[in-house]
């Protein structure tokens, strides 16, 4: 239960959880069920349907209603007579009269129905009558009660209906305020200030004179929590936009916390403009400036001068600030596994050859320091490299390098070892400098996707620019902020470039998007669907979908006990709710084009015909939501461990317990805390652990599973990256081996679909990984910032044409 | 030639001079020792294996440097003949002459690239040597010594590498090359000894042999005095064995020499000179019979020389072609009747070049098991570091794993479509038993939905086709794999039931149960056949 609070704290557990937690029951009676000699498969699926069916039959029960007695404000209206102490003092609820008994003698007779025999009229002599209520006042006596017994939000139904439905007499309206009152020192009490804010207005709009004085230091002391309260949060706008707005409604006179306010934020405001103003002097301060004027524009916009300075630092030292929903623990422009990795790779990298897009078969690569080109016969790359465009100019990457580079990469006493491509590679000839000729052994259908390289860099002088040297540099910061300033040597295409870009991180989304908003940040890397179509009509931003989409995967690690073990693995694919998480955790509930379940490490594209989707066997289907089947496999899976283990002497934990690492970011997080919850289920116990951004081998090897977002855009060579020994998931099987060299050995195109199609079967077999979805992803930018592109692949991919406007200015359209 | 060996060490001069001259002079001591010991038993006393020392020929060669000089080789075999006595005692009879014209140069230069056959010729082609106290009392040795050792001495950069390399001429096998290096010119004789001694390999004759066991008789073992001694052969060593097949004369014949590849033997028990080997080798009883006349079954003593081999599988029918991909696990060489755990120890994947690498561990020798899958391909003894690289010939499993892979994910496929039609029969007999025949209807319909053993049938089929080997032997395993799964569909995916449920259905009464009851104290059991044999197979 705790885990599902957590869940649905984050706002986006929309369903599920009831039927995860009656099943949870069933799963622990099965956990008895593993001492019985079950060796037979079928006497355990049997067991287990007829104990499923049981708890099905046990849930519907439950679904009938309780009956709990039914309220005053539930009840058809009616009237109420309490009879004289010579009667007994008894009650009676009567249908509501016509006409209010007014000015009756004794001897008169009343006549009424009983609610409970409404079909029959009673007489009763008035002496006889100690009291009568009329419905209305039995709703308003009610009223008082509860709001002496402090229940006032049970309270407000009541006088809800009394101003719905009776004459407002001042006794009511007394009544009301006073409850209004009384209700807003109650939240304020308990520190629900924005509920008592609302609270208030209502009685001021009601009755700007009732006890003004009181409610006043009320409204003061509610606005003075609030501003207060964004401006610990940082919001600066958000406190600005109260203060207007009670400021339009009351007045500064009514509310004299405001004026106070208006002060300190005009005094914090020049005190950082002057500090700006300070640093704007000198070149190597611009940076401070730069943070200090966003920072005083951000406090108090109006302050006099406040934009020119702002904009004069902006044109200066336009810098750019990128809310990222993970940390980049690394640089690395060709990683796969690593999305801000890749992301930030492109800053400070530039490999030999670089992906720019699918085409009709396979990747489009481009290479920034000259051309290639393959043989007619697939068995030479040439590459053609640049010479310098002028003798005093930066260094040109040379064939020598090329050369020496990727001959190290076939040498296995290298650390840039790569076994795949020392297979492939049998010669480098360097011809006139600037010319390599890579011979292959046997034909490769892209080679070119091979030489994603990093170029080793020599330069001790950060001032100059070498042969694989990004756009940017890593620079120190403080705090957690990752900062890149632009290389020196760099050129770029305009001159108001970003000088620096600021990566921030972010828990949540919604929190970068607040920050997007207020000015805070400019760009927000990685958006969940529904946002991005929230933000779509934002004509304040642009929503940027990026070119290809990734897929999430969970990557066992096969040295540990329970994820070793294949049947284990087929437990947990079947035991996760895959579309269930895919819908309503991340998607809210919409269709979105594009994101899909899918049943192996392969990309099944967002379109018909999609060239992305080379890879993926669309006969493999994706293995549906099963819990019973799951629960039978994981019995299964504990028999063969124990067996193994047996006759190792060793045993197995008794409790089926792993732990699931993910990074830390929103998307990761809401979809492991789903599936820990599903697991739960089928009675596997799943802790989860946040990985830091850097998190190294030893840091991985503790962990059951991995939680993986993967960039397959090349899957002919991305797949022995993903899937081989050394690769990413380091799958050691031996089939998924077999399919990979395979894989390797096609010579054209129509093998390598053949045997990637062959690879996605057997690694949707042996569950080497577990599949979960694909998805589109989005990125959100201000239009400050231009250049971004239509469709990026990465956020970075086109920094060089980035343009930074000042604050007041409108981006061009793209 | 004491003097002489005196000399060479006063040259080196220097703070050991002392030292070094206690040595020689017991060298001196040793040599009159030797010289006792060797008048004691005479060198054609054939019949006495075990006190016959080797007989040690040691071949010069010099590589083209100013500072090898002819004056300096000849101190150089002199102290070479001074100091055999330190290493063999009297297990050796050691002269050291210059390499024959017609092979020094290989010797120096290409040591590795030398064959027997060239070796041979220029033995034959040798001129006799003059006498010698070694000749004097075995003339016969001039031209056919036991060992034959191969010494190549070159100036690279300053500094001297020594490179050594036996031949045992009994059994006409090179062994490996050892190599040795010396920056200061006064230590290459002695360094040069140690090649020598470290490059000399013990034979040993197999007296019997029965299945995993041999009896093997050390040749001078009964002059070994010394465990340390180069020709000592002791529990925990590693023997090669070679066949020599003779003509009549006693020579042997034209590939009559045999080295029994990927076999040794490794001493368990040594009882003086007669020692008990286990046999460890990739093939079935390669060393069956008793030596004879014609048929010699001899062995070299292991000296690994490095700590690692690497082992490169390759295609037997194809040897360019490497085998990647092939798992190898290591154990150790344990005796059979040992009860200690022997766990297997993974070393990981062959790669690309069908290369792994195989490091020493506490024993000299290793069992290595390379598997395919789940087939185990060979059993590889192995002495990490005697061979630098061992390229083994297999035959390609490549097909059968394709065959395997797709055997099991059908398994995985049956297993999951087993249990999930188990559950779903399950619940539409709990339906029925409630009455509730439309809901029966419905999951019935779903289990409909499911593949049907046609379907799987009509898969394994069409791979079938796609699965042909070349080889027969692979072709038979594939067939076996396909025909267990075969079996398997059979057995679990029985069609029947589906007929049985919809006539429940129909009559609205329970069917008659197909599965085995739930119960936690049912005994295991299997769903009935449906061609079978028992009651339940209707």
């Amino acid at each position: 239960m705790k885990s599902a609070h957590a869940i649905s704290t984050n706002g986006r557990w929309r369903g599920g959880l009831r039927r995860a937690v009656r099943c949870a029951a069933h799963a622990l009676r099965l956990r008895a069920w593993r001492r019985i000699g079950m060796g037979a498969l079928l006497c355990l699926a049997a067991a287990l349907a007829s104990a499923q069916d049981a708890e099905d039959a046990e849930d519907e029960e439950e679904l009938q209603p309780a009956k709990a007695p039914v309220e005053l404000m539930d009840r058809e209206p009616f009237d109420q007579l309490t009879l004289t102490a010579a009667n007994g003092n008894v009650v009676v609820d009567i249908l509501p009269l016509e006409t209010p008994p007014v000015n009756l003698q004794s001897t008169d007779r009343l006549r009424v129905r009983l609610v409970k025999y409404p079909d029959q009229e009673y007489e009763v002599t008035w002496e006889n009558v100690a009291s009568y209520r009329s419905y209305h006042q039995l709703v308003f006596d009610e009223a008082q009660r509860l709001v002496r017994e402090k229940k006032y939000s049970a309270a407000f139904r009541n006088f809800d209906y009394l101003l719905k439905n009776t004459q407002r007499t001042p006794s009511l309206n007394t009544a009301v305020l006073e409850y209004l009152l009384e209700n807003a020192d109650l939240l304020l009490s308990e520190g629900k200030i924005d509920h008592a804010l609302v609270v208030l207005e209502e009685l001021s709009q009601r009755d700007r004179h009732f006890r003004s004085d009181e409610v006043g230091r009320k409204l003061s002391q509610v606005a003075d929590l609030l501003i207060n309260q964004e401006v610990e949060r940082g919001d600066y706008a958000a406190a600005r936009q109260i203060m207007a707005s009670l400021d339009s409604r009351y007045g500064a006179d009514r509310i004299a916390t405001l004026t106070s306010w208006r002060q300190r934020f005009t005094q914090e405001a020049e005190d950082l403009k002057r500090q700006a103003e300070a640093k704007m002097a000198a070149d190597e301060t611009l940076r401070e400036a730069e943070q200090l004027s966003r920072r005083m524009v951000a406090i108090w916009p109006d302050l006099p001068g406040a934009q020119a300075l702002r904009g004069e630092v902006v044109r200066r030292y336009p810098m750019v600030i990128v809310g990222v929903s993970e940390s980049a623990g690394y640089q690395d422009a060709a990683s796969i596994e690593s999305w801000p990795a890749r992301r930030t790779g492109r800053l400070t990298q530039r490999t030999l050859l670089e992906f720019a897009g699918a085409g009709p078969e396979g990747g489009k690569y481009v290479c920034a320091y000259g051309e290639y080109v393959q043989s007619d016969d697939r068995r030479r790359l040439t590459l053609e490299l640049n010479p310098p465009a002028e003798p005093a100019g930066p260094a040109a990457l040379d064939g020598y390098a090329v050369a020496r580079r990727v001959t190290q990469m076939a040498d296995p006493r290298s650390d840039l070892y790569q076994p795949a491509w020392a297979a492939l590679a049998e010669r480098v000839c360097v011809r006139d400098v600037w010319r390599v000729d890579i011979d292959l052994r046997r034909p490769h259908v892209l080679p070119e996707a091979m030489l994603q390289i990093q170029l080793t860099t020599t330069a001790s002088d950060p001032s100059v620019m070498e042969p694989g040297d990004g756009p940017f540099l890593r620079a120190p910061g403080n705090g957690p902020d990752r900062h890149f300033v632009a290389h020196p040597a760099c050129k770029f295409a305009y001159d108001n470039h970003p000088r620096e870009i600021v990566e921030r991180h972010f828990a949540s989304s919604d929190e970068a998007l607040g920050a997007l908003r207020r000015g805070d940040i400019d760009i927000v890397d990685f958006l969940l669907p529904d946002e991005a179509t929230r933000l779509a009509g934002d004509k304040t931003v642009r929503v940027v979908p990026y070119a290809l989409p990734t897929i999430h995967l969970l990557v066992p690690n096969h040295r540990t006990v329970f994820t070793s073990n294949q049947t284990f693995r087929r437990a947990l694919l079947y035991g996760i709710n895959r579309q269930a998480i895919l819908e309503t955790e991340i998607l809210g509930n919409q269709k979105v084009p594009g994101y899909q379940v899918i049943s192996g490490p392969f990309p099944v594209g967002t379109r018909d015909n999609d060239p992305l989707a080379y890879a993926y066997d669309q006969r493999v289907a994706a293995r549906s939501y099963n819990p019973r089947l799951a629960s039978i496999l994981n019995t299964l899976a504990r028999r063969e461990l124990t067996e193994k283990a047996d006759k190792r002497g060793e045993s197995v934990p008794p409790e089926t317990r792993i732990v699931l690492g993910f990074p830390d970011s929103q998307l990761a997080r809401i979809t492991c805390q789903a599936i820990s919850q599903y697991l739960s289920v089928i009675g596997i116990t799943c802790e989860l652990r946040e990985l830091p951004p850097d998190a190294d081998a030893a840091t991985l090897d503790e962990l059951d599973l991995v939680y993986r977002q993967v960039a397959m855009w090349e899957p002919v060579v991305d797949a022995r990256r993903l899937l081989a020994p050394r690769g990413v998931a380091e799958v050691g099987n031996e089939y998924v081996g077999m399919a990979l060299r395979r894989l390797d050995a096609a010579k054209n195109w129509r093998e390598v679909r053949e045997r990637l199609h062959d690879l996605h079967r057997i690694v949707d077999e042996q569950v080497a990984i577990i599949p979960l979805w694909q998805t589109v992803n989005y990125l959100v930018h201000s239009r400050r910032v231009d250049g971004v592109g239509q469709r990026p692949l990465t956020l970075y991919q086109d920094v060089e044409q980035w343009q930074v406007a000042p604050p007041d200015g409108q981006g061009s359209s793209e | 030639m004491k003097a002489q060996s005196s000399a060479c060490v006063t040259v080196s001069g220097g703070p050991a001079f002392w030292r070094l001259r206690r040595m020689a002079a017991l060298v001196a001591v040793l040599g009159c020792a030797w010289a006792a010991c060797a008048r004691a038993c005479p060198a054609d006393e054939a019949d006495s294996w075990e006190y016959l020392p080797y007989r040690i020929r040691v071949w010069l060669a010099g590589g083209p440097s100013a500072a090898l000089t002819p004056a300096w080789q000849d101190r150089i075999r002199d102290a070479l003949e001074n100091l055999s006595p330190l290493y063999g005692g009297a297990t050796w009879r050691l002269e050291a002459e210059a390499a024959p014209a017609g092979i020094g140069s290989s010797i120096a230069a290409a040591i590795e690239d030398l064959t027997v056959e060239q070796v041979q010729s220029a033995l034959h082609g040798a001129p006799a040597r003059e006498k010698s106290n070694v000749q004097a009392q075995d003339p016969a040795g001039a031209r056919a010594p036991d060992k034959l050792m191969l010494l190549g001495i070159r100036e690279e950069e300053g500094r001297f590498l020594v490179a050594c390399r036996e031949l045992d001429w009994h059994t006409r096998t090179l062994g490996p090359t050892v190599r040795f290096e010396a920056w200061q010119p006064a230590l290459v004789s002695r360094v040069a000894a140690d090649a020598v001694g470290a490059s000399f390999q013990a034979l040993v004759r197999v007296e019997s042999s029965r299945g995993k066991k041999a009896t093997v008789r050390v040749r001078a073992g009964g002059l070994v005095s010394d465990a340390e001694c180069p020709s000592a052969v002791g529990s925990g060593d590693v023997l090669r064995p070679v066949i020599r097949r003779n003509d009549r004369r006693g020579e042997p014949k034209p590939d009559g020499i045999q080295v029994l590849d990927w076999t040794y033997l490794l001493v368990r028990e040594a009882q003086e000179y007669l020692l008990d080997c286990d046999v460890y080798s990739a093939m079935r009883n390669p060393l069956v019979g008793r030596s004879s006349v014609t048929v010699e079954r001899m062995a070299l003593k292991v000296r690994a020389g490095g700590n690692r081999t690497t082992l490169q599988l390759v295609d037997r029918d194809q040897p360019a072609r490497p085998l990647e991909g092939y798992e190898m696990f290591a154990k150790k060489p344990i005796p059979a009747d040992s009860s200690d755990a022997n766990p297997s120890l993974r070393l990981g994947l062959t790669d690309w070049r069908g290369r792994i690498d195989v490091d020493a561990s506490d024993l000299p020798l290793r069992l290595i098991y390379v598997k395919n899958g789940a087939h185990l391909v060979a059993r590889i003894p192995v002495v990490p570091g005697y061979q630098p690289l061992e390229v083994v010939p297999l035959a390609s499993d490549d097909k059968r794993l394709e065959a395997e892979a797709f055997v099991r994910g059908m398994e995985s496929t049956v297993m999951d479509l087993v249990a999930r039609r188990a559950i779903l029969a399950a619940r539409i007999h709990r339906r029925i038993a409630e009455g509730n025949l439309a809901a029966a209807r419905q999951l019935l319909e779903e289990l409909k939905g499911f593949q049907t053993k046609e379907d799987l049938e009509m898969m394994l089929a069409s791979r079938q086709a796609a699965l042909a080997a070349p080889d027969k032997r692979q072709q038979q395993r594939i067939d076996q794999l396909l025909t267990g799964t075969r079996s398997l569909l059979n057995k679990y995916l029985n069609p029947e039931e589906l007929v049985a449920l919809e006539r429940a259905i129909s009559g609205g009464a329970p069917a008659p149960a197909t599965q085995p009851a739930a119960s936690p104290e049912a005994p295991e059991r299997e769903p009935p056949s449906p061609g079978g044999d028992g009651p339940d197979a209707s």
